[in-house]
């Protein structure tokens, strides 16, 4: 399915029922380690719309997985609220909690093999991933619409051990799907595959987004699969350090307005810089301070990039001011 | 499910043996202890004599003969309930006769016993079956010349025969000669051995009609019997009884012994004539003191493998729910929660865990059943408690709660903790909170029992309880110490030594590792330890308690045969030795045992004795041999001046003294024999007397007798020209009599008379002085007066003194006088003193009182015995009983109390057996981790042996040190267990026991066990070693 084709199916997506919109506000999470609190995540304000693909990027370490787990309900976090349709997380109990991830979420674990009870096959799996949500009362796809849709049909009677890891990615992507959740979270689904199998799982995420109408965050931090993504957010130290739209990269003004630097910048304005911004005609202005004769930056690159793409979107994205 | 537990086949299969082995332990006890019962119960009464296992009425009356009752009222007093145990009554009527006329004849039993010829041998003649007919002993039959058609008269003798004149009196006509055959009709009864040694005559079997029948009594008249024995014997159908019915049983049988009339009749004359003996509530006390023994014993061995086996089955339970924790976070992220993810894990573990229960049971039955058939004799019927039920049910709660447990922590993990992997533990010496506890209350609980707070059997599982304190704090130790000696040598630039301890420090398997192997060691060395010295204390016991490897029990009263008996058999006294125990005269004393000391030091058992340290050389003989004299007449010229009275003016001064001899006659027995009257005014004359010593006479001592009651005399009598049978008689020099003494040779005080002897060639002059006695003699030197014993602690307490009484074989009394104590006299009772047999020999060397005379072989060789029972019966001895003492030692090897210690083996083979096991499961549950350690070192440069080595280096140091730990706790405390553990059915009253650790045993048992499981740490390491390729680090991402 091409980018075009992916874009029309949004369009002509049948109605969705239980996809949910997703909101974190001042979202903090801090862990212990080795004796020491290390802070996963500093505030993460990100707001992602029901039946939307987002794909959270990042270095190692930046956050991203711990987001998506938080997403996913395995952590509470220290800080913040997560709000997910209309159900904050943080004030589900923990049958409350076993239900929503039974019927409304499914995270998909990084490494495939990871997502299945490995004595089953993959029919088995999927039919396991999906009882509890039946047990529930919720509408679930039947298993072989759910393989259907994931492109795993073939091969769902195949032991896992016999699985090709393209294969096994596939399936792990069944199970996520079997109990037909109103958000997918993917944690890495590409990675270890080759470019081919890559682009068969893409395509089903695609093809689950516009099929079913389920939202899909996808951490990810290979560009190509960004690339293919019609909105990403990237997480760096903790913060939502940018976001791409078809293929643009902004800053996103936090909640308490800071302005992350782009990677690019950071060189170039190391920290204790003092940086003058200004309102001008078409946007915003960002001026270095002069240092004696020195100028550190130029006003035209503050006024052309960042001037035009904060005024372009300015209420889209993240939930900034 | 099935598909769960066909994809960890293994560990299914583990679980499944592991709570099979566990519900066998549990289950097994019970079943055990009542094979063990009921063949505890089959032993005792097969070994039981029928006396002992049956009954014995009994009614006589001296005093009013006529109410005794006969057999068949004797019936009666049987109670219902218990009349099935026994089989058909053998009834008897016997009566005590002598061949007339009354007098010093020799007399016997006339008995008439039920069904007696079919339990005898005629070896000519037939069964008598009419009135008047007897049928005698081979041996009366021999010496007293009863051939058949012999007419013997005989008549009733007994002291309530007020007139000899009416005493019942018969011809019996001797019409068989029988030979008894041994078997349990006679209750142990034997019939001869009166005849042999010329004591009497043996019994005379006759028909009931003989003793029924009037008599006639010397006046002519008709009369009866007076004094009729009755007697009733009831065998036991052993088979009748089991172990629920042996006690209520005992009890009954106890009553009846008790009161044979009941209570409400026992003060009645009647009661008084009646008696009953069984030994059945005795038998029944030891089943009731086995079962108890065996209900302790065999649980706590059987508890302590269990503790093992469900610490291992532990290890494998948690190992599999952290096994599973990549499913139970599937399974909690697809919204199952920690109950849902809980049933997918109990899924998996509980159906081997109750498949693996009734596998546990049959498995139970198997060796309870194999038991049955080859440790347990008489092959015990196969039963099933209602405790094996209980600890079936038990079993599988346990194991269940362990199981539902085991998942728990996994399942209650955030989900995020579920998907990390765990981190190992880091090494530190400090206890957790639950080790701590653990060890606390093993500790406690070790001290309560060695310092006999709790006492009894349960301090079997004192070690390892210890072990469980010391193994686990010794993890922590451990831990610490590897990391230590880890940082040292890569310190010191041993990377791969260094890396291998610091690793195996922080394992968390060697948490679990040591304290497993250290309890499995522990129990292996204790086991070991115990079923040694059980065996060497049953074998010593047996020993000291037999006497020598052979015992034969003559069937002679006459020490001097039998002396001379065994001596002609073995002359050097190397391998057959008599030995004679005469008991007592009265209750308490010292029993007397006459031995040869070179030989009985040498065949003899002594276990625990340092023989050689005993002053044997202080048992002398006597020092000079018997003055013998053979002839009928004595003459002699006696020259004596007047009597001078020195007693008490009150008393008579005696008109005359007597000159006397006291000679033992041939048979042993001792007569002071007058030679001539010495009147008061003194006697200057030729004397010759009869003597009645055609048969040799040995001359035991000289001396004069004077009137009772008569005031003392001194004075001196000289005797010149004695001769025999006109034979000069020669009565010695002074070396060859003793020198005065104040007391009586005999034992008798003597009240202070003295008598020196003054010897010359021909002529003894005796100086006298009565001092208000009524005998004063002097003693010869063959005579002993004072003979030096060895005794034992528990001897009468006047041994203690300078002198005490002591026995010869007719039972007249011996002085004895202590030269030193003895542990324990083998083959004698607790109250024992060992004499030089040659001073028993002095007199009195016949008599069948309370002797019994044996021969002690330091063989068990049937050929030897054989040899040496032939002999002696050449000799007219017959051997009565033959005790081995490898027979007796096997039968306290089949007591409850052993079957229960023999447990103990399989105890130490399951523990080596379940940490194996253990071993194998730590492995495999560090099995994914040490891999991919392996795999990352292999990836920088590590060499295929480096690693080897380094996964030998990190498990097997582990288990050498905690096997040694464990061994040398169980070394250490085996003692302690040993002593509190019941080798015997009853504590022994000669034998001490000997708990001294069976050094070689427990070290094999210990090196075995280190070198098994060391082995298996060997294997486990080099199949971890093995999997270090990069697949694993594949598989970790």
């Amino acid at each position: 399915m091409t980018r075009a084709e992916v874009t029309r199916a949004q369009v002509t997506r049948p109605q969705v029922t239980r996809a949910h919109a997703i909101t974190t506000v001042g979202l903090v999470h801090i862990y212990r380690s080795e004796g020491h609190d290390v802070a996963a995540l500093s505030g993460v304000d990100l707001s992602v719309r029901a039946g939307e693909v987002v794909g959270l990027l990042g270095p190692s370490g930046s956050g991203k997985s711990t987001l998506l787990a938080l997403l996913g309900g395995l952590f509470r976090p220290s800080a913040g609220k997560i709000f997910v349709g209309d159900r904050e997380l943080s004030a589900l109990t923990a049958a409350e909690l076993d239900d929503f991830q039974a019927r409304d979420t499914s995270l998909m674990l990084q490494g495939a093999r990871r997502n299945f009870v490995p004595y089953l096959t993959v029919r088995e799996n999927v039919e396991f991933a999906q009882a509890q949500a039946r047990r529930l009362g919720a509408q679930v796809d039947p298993v072989e619409r759910t393989l259907g849709l994931v492109g795993a049909s073939d091969f769902a009677d195949a032991r896992l051990g016999r699985l090709s890891q393209g294969q096994a990615q596939m399936a792990a992507l069944a199970v996520a799907m079997a109990p037909s959740p109103g958000v997918l979270l993917a944690d890495e689904p590409t990675s270890a595959l080759d470019r081919r199998a890559r682009e068969v799982i893409i395509e089903a995420l695609l093809r689950i987004n516009a099929e079913q109408g389920t939202t899909v965050v996808v951490v990810t931090h290979d560009p190509e699969v960004a690339a293919r993504l019609p909105r990403t957010v990237t997480i760096r130290d903790g913060r939502i350090g940018g976001e791409g739209r078809s293929g643009q990269e902004y800053a996103v003004v936090t909640a308490d307005g800071f302005v992350p630097l782009p990677v690019h910048l950071r060189e170039e304005l190391p920290p204790g810089t003092l940086l003058r911004i200004e309102r001008v005609e078409n946007g915003y202005l960002l001026a270095p301070e002069v240092l004696g004769h020195e100028v550190l930056g130029h006003e035209v690159l503050g006024h052309e990039v960042l001037g035009h793409e904060v005024s372009g979107h300015e209420s889209d994205g993240a939930t900034g001011a | 499910m099935l598909g769960a537990l066909r994809y960890r086949r293994a560990q299914a299969v583990v679980v499944v043996v592991l709570s099979a082995l566990v519900t066998a332990c549990l289950v097994l006890a019970p079943l055990y202890t009542r094979a063990l019962e009921q063949s505890s119960v089959t032993t005792l009464l097969r070994a039981a004599t029928p006396t002992e296992s049956g009954i014995r009425l009994a009614s006589f009356s001296s005093a009013e003969p006529g109410i005794a009752l006969d057999p068949d009222d004797l019936a009666e007093l049987i109670p219902s309930g218990i009349r099935a145990r026994y089989g058909t009554a053998i009834a008897a009527t016997s009566v005590g006769v002598r061949r007339m006329p009354l007098g010093p004849e020799p007399g016997g039993v006339l008995l008439a016993r039920d069904n007696a010829c079919a339990h005898v041998t005629f070896l000519e003649g037939q069964c008598p079956s009419a009135a008047g007919e007897i049928a005698v002993s081979a041996d009366q039959a021999k010496v007293y010349e009863h051939a058949i058609g012999t007419a013997v008269f005989v008549g009733e003798f007994d002291g309530a025969v007020s007139l000899p004149t009416a005493s019942p009196r018969t011809t019996l006509h001797v019409v068989g000669i029988y030979e008894q055959v041994d078997g349990s009709y006679w209750f142990g009864e034997r019939l001869t051995g009166q005849a042999s040694a010329r004591l009497g005559f043996d019994t005379m079997l006759t028909p009931l009609t003989t003793l029924t029948e009037r008599v006639t009594a010397v006046d002519g008249q008709l009369t009866t019997w007076f004094e009729r024995h009755y007697a009733l014997d009831l065998p036991l159908l052993t088979d009748t009884v089991g172990v629920d019915q042996i006690g209520p049983l005992g009890a009954t049988v106890a009553d009846l012994v008790r009161y044979p009339m009941g209570v409400e009749r026992s003060g009645t004359h009647v009661a008084d004539t009646v008696t009953a003996r069984s030994g059945l509530p005795a038998i029944a006390e030891q089943v009731r003191v086995g079962s108890a023994q065996a209900g302790i014993t065999v649980p706590l061995l059987m508890a302590q493998a269990s503790l093992l086996l469900v610490a291992v089955l532990w290890l494998v339970l948690v190992a599999a729910a952290d096994q599973r924790r990549s499913e139970v976070a599937v399974a909690r992220l697809r919204g199952r929660g920690s109950r849902g993810a809980r049933r997918i894990l109990l899924a998996e573990t509980l159906p081997p865990i109750i498949l693996g229960a009734p596998l546990g049971a049959a498995l139970a039955a198997g060796a309870v059943s194999a038991a049955r058939h080859t440790l347990l004799p008489s092959q015990p019927p196969f039963e099933v408690p209602v405790g094996a039920v209980v600890a079936l049910a038990a079993a599988l709660a346990l194991m269940l709660t362990l199981a539902v447990v085991s998942v728990r922590r996994v399942c209650r993990e955030p989900v995020a903790a579920l998907l990390r992997t765990v981190p190992p533990r880091r090494g530190s010496v400090r206890l957790g909170v639950l080790e701590a506890m653990l060890v606390a209350a093993a500790a406690a609980a070790f001290v309560a029992l060695v310092t006999g707070s709790v006492g009894g059997a349960v301090g079997q599982i004192a070690p390892t309880l210890l072990a469980l304190a010391v193994g686990v704090i010794a993890a922590r130790v451990l831990s610490a110490v590897l990391a230590a000696g880890g940082r040292r040598l890569l310190l010191a630039g041993r990377s791969t030594s260094g890396a291998a301890l610091l690793t195996a420090s922080r394992r968390g398997t060697t948490r679990w590792l040591v304290p497993v192997v250290t309890i499995a060691l522990c129990i292996v060395v204790v086991s070991a330890d115990s079923l040694a010295v059980g065996a060497r204390n049953w074998s010593d016991r047996a020993g000291a308690e037999v006497g020598a490897a052979t015992v034969l029990t003559l069937d002679s009263a006459d020490l001097s045969a039998v002396a001379a008996a065994v001596r002609a058999v073995d002359p050097t006294g190397e391998h057959v030795t008599p030995v004679a125990l005469l008991q007592p005269a009265a209750e308490g004393g010292t029993t007397t045992v006459g031995v040869v000391p070179g030989a009985f030091r040498r065949i003899a058992l002594w276990p625990g004795v340092d023989v050689a340290a005993l002053p044997w050389d202080r048992l002398t003989a006597p020092t000079a041999p018997p003055l013998v004299a053979t002839g009928s007449r004595i003459s002699y010229h006696v020259t004596a001046p007047a009597l001078t009275v020195v007693g008490p003016a009150i008393r008579p001064a005696p008109t005359s003294l007597a000159l006397a001899l006291r000679v033992v006659r041939a048979d042993g027995s001792v007569e002071s024999v007058p030679l001539g009257t010495i009147p008061a005014s003194g006697i200057d004359a030729d004397q010759e007397i009869a003597a009645g010593c055609s048969e040799g006479c040995r001359i035991s001592g000289i001396g004069v007798l004077g009137p009772p009651g008569a005031a003392g005399v001194s004075g001196t009598v000289a005797v010149s020209e004695l001769a025999v049978d006109g034979r000069p008689f020669d009565l010695g020099g002074a070396g060859s009599w003793h020198a005065p003494a104040p007391v009586d040779p005999g034992g008798t005080p003597s009240g202070g008379a003295t008598v020196s002897g003054s010897f010359a060639p021909g002529s003894t002059t005796l100086t006298y002085d009565t001092n208000g006695a009524d005998k004063a003699f002097l003693a010869h030197a063959s005579r002993p007066e004072v003979v030096v014993a060895l005794t034992t602690p528990t001897s009468t307490p006047s041994a203690t003194a300078a002198t005490f009484g002591g026995s010869y074989v007719d039972g007249s009394s011996l002085l004895l006088t202590s030269a030193g104590g003895v542990a324990f006299v083998p083959g004698g009772p607790a109250a024992a003193s060992i004499v030089n047999l040659d001073n028993l020999l002095a007199q009195g060397w016949r008599g069948r009182g309370s002797a019994t005379l044996t021969a002690y072989l330091d063989t068990a060789d049937p050929d030897a015995i054989g040899r040496v029972t032939t002999a002696l019966q050449a000799n007219g001895i017959h051997v009565v009983a033959t005790r081995h003492a490898a027979a007796v030692a096997a039968a306290y090897g089949e007591t409850a109390a052993a079957w229960s210690l023999k447990l103990a083996l399989a105890v130490g083979v399951l523990a080596i057996l379940v940490a194996g096991v253990g071993i194998v499961v730590l492995a495999s549950t560090a099995r994914r981790a040490r891999s991919r350690d392996y795999a990352a070192l292999a990836l920088v440069g590590q060499r295929p042996r480096s690693l080897a080595l380094l996964a030998q280096l990190e498990t097997v140091p582990v288990i050498v040190a905690s096997a040694l730990l464990g061994a040398a706790v169980g070394w250490w405390a085996a003692p302690v267990a040993v002593s509190m553990m019941p080798l015997f059915p009853a504590a022994s009253a000669t034998f001490p026991l000997d708990l001294r650790t069976a050094v070689p045993p427990a070290l094999v048992a210990g090196l075995g066990g280190l070198v098994a499981l060391t082995l298996v740490g060997v294997a486990t390491s080099h199949a971890a070693a093995r999997r270090a390729d990069l697949q694993q680090l594949r598989e970790a991402g």
